[in-house]
């Protein structure tokens, strides 16, 4: 079952078969969640590193009045926090897009891995990296480009990491968020996103028909929100081995 | 209390414009919002949605039923009386459809 997260951590690192069965081994406790449910809340205290198998998840805070602010999706292969037992309660919600696989675990399972595998524990380091990185783009990319720039490079980055874990089919991938959504992450209201889906759509960089979106032209949505993949580390295996 | 009064105008959006108007407080501008004309809309399309705010307006990303709505909201944030502010904007859209002006302030 450990797929894409293999595929994922495969990105970062070479593995062992050893190395390659205790990742199986740790992913193998899994199950399945709805839609809309939360993983984990704000306050609560985690039991479980979460390992997103199938579906979508997003990191967010609810604030006062009713606005909500996305902090990151997690896709097929992410881990929802490597370092989660060393907080007391979490500053933070996780919810699920869409129905979801989900690999529940353990402290104990987590702490022998990163003990017995060295190889590993760098891997989910770099992970961690990653995402950290990712943060930063997203926070320069709400507060300083323009609506059309926002959500094109959002979905560069979106298409990028879903082909790294082979779910991109031709151009297409499946986008399971509404406008609502795309708003809430970099900063707009659903109106703004909807009149930028359309110019990217009229300048024929993109198609979005029913969740799933066709990147018709990456070079012309790269160029035009100033996308460059670095932060995704995409190739640290190759410069690694 | 201060009162709201509002100016019809057209607003750019992307290459196309859309009906709009200027909302101002005792003359000063407050607020700009656009009536969502586009098909694209779907379930929003009629819906005003501020473009613009000012003041203590400003910084909030929000789209109201209709244009009283949005006059209340800007009532509210400014500590004014939200009923008259409807009532205003009612009258106003009233004034510009029927292009009479008796009676409205």
């Amino acid at each position: 079952m450990s797929g894409p997260f293999l595929r994922k951590l495969e990105g970062f690192a070479a593995f062992s078969l050893d190395e390659q069965q205790a990742l199986e081994r740790v992913s193998s406790d899994v199950v399945d969640r709805r839609a809309g449910e939360d993983l984990i809340r704000e306050g609560e205290r985690p039991k479980f590193v979460h390992i997103l198998l199938e579906g979508w998840a997003f990191r967010y805070k609810l604030l006062l009045g009713g606005g909500r602010q996305i902090m990151a999706y997690l896709i097929p292969g992410d881990l929802c926090d490597l370092h989660i037992f060393v907080l007391k309660r979490m500053d933070h919600s996780i919810g699920l897009l869409s129905d979801a696989k989900i690999a529940l675990v353990p402290e104990k399972a987590v702490l022998a891995l990163l003990d017995g595998y060295p190889g590993i524990a760098r891997a989910l380091f770099w992970a961690t990296l990653v995402d950290e990185a990712t943060l930063r783009e997203w926070l320069a990319n709400s507060l300083r480009r323009p609506p059309l720039e926002r959500i094109a490079h959002l979905f560069c980055e979106l298409s990028m990491r879903m082909n790294a874990v082979d779910l991109v089919q031709g151009r297409t991938f499946n986008l399971p968020l509404t406008q609502a959504e795309l708003g809430d992450t970099i900063g707009l209201n659903a109106v703004t996103v909807n009149r930028a889906l359309q110019r990217l759509r009229a300048e024929g960089l993109i198609e979005l028909d029913r969740k799933q979106l066709t990147v018709v032209d990456v070079e012309r949505l790269k160029a035009l929100s100033g996308f460059d993949p670095n932060y995704l580390h995409l190739d640290q295996a190759a410069t690694s081995s | 209390m201060q009162q709201l009064t509002f100016h019809a105008t057209r607003i750019a959006v992307d290459d196309c414009s859309e009906d709009g108007v200027l909302v101002f407080a005792d003359g000063i501008l407050i607020a700009v919002l656009a009536c969502l004309e586009a098909s694209f809309y779907g379930s929003d399309r009629g819906r005003w949605n501020l473009e613009a705010g000012f003041g203590r307006c400003a910084g909030t990303l929000t789209s109201f039923a209709d244009l009283a709505a949005a006059a209340a909201w800007i009532a509210q944030r400014i500590g004014s009386d939200p009923r008259a502010a409807a009532a205003s904007a009612r009258c106003f859209l009233a004034a510009r459809d029927d292009a009479k002006h008796d009676g409205c302030t």
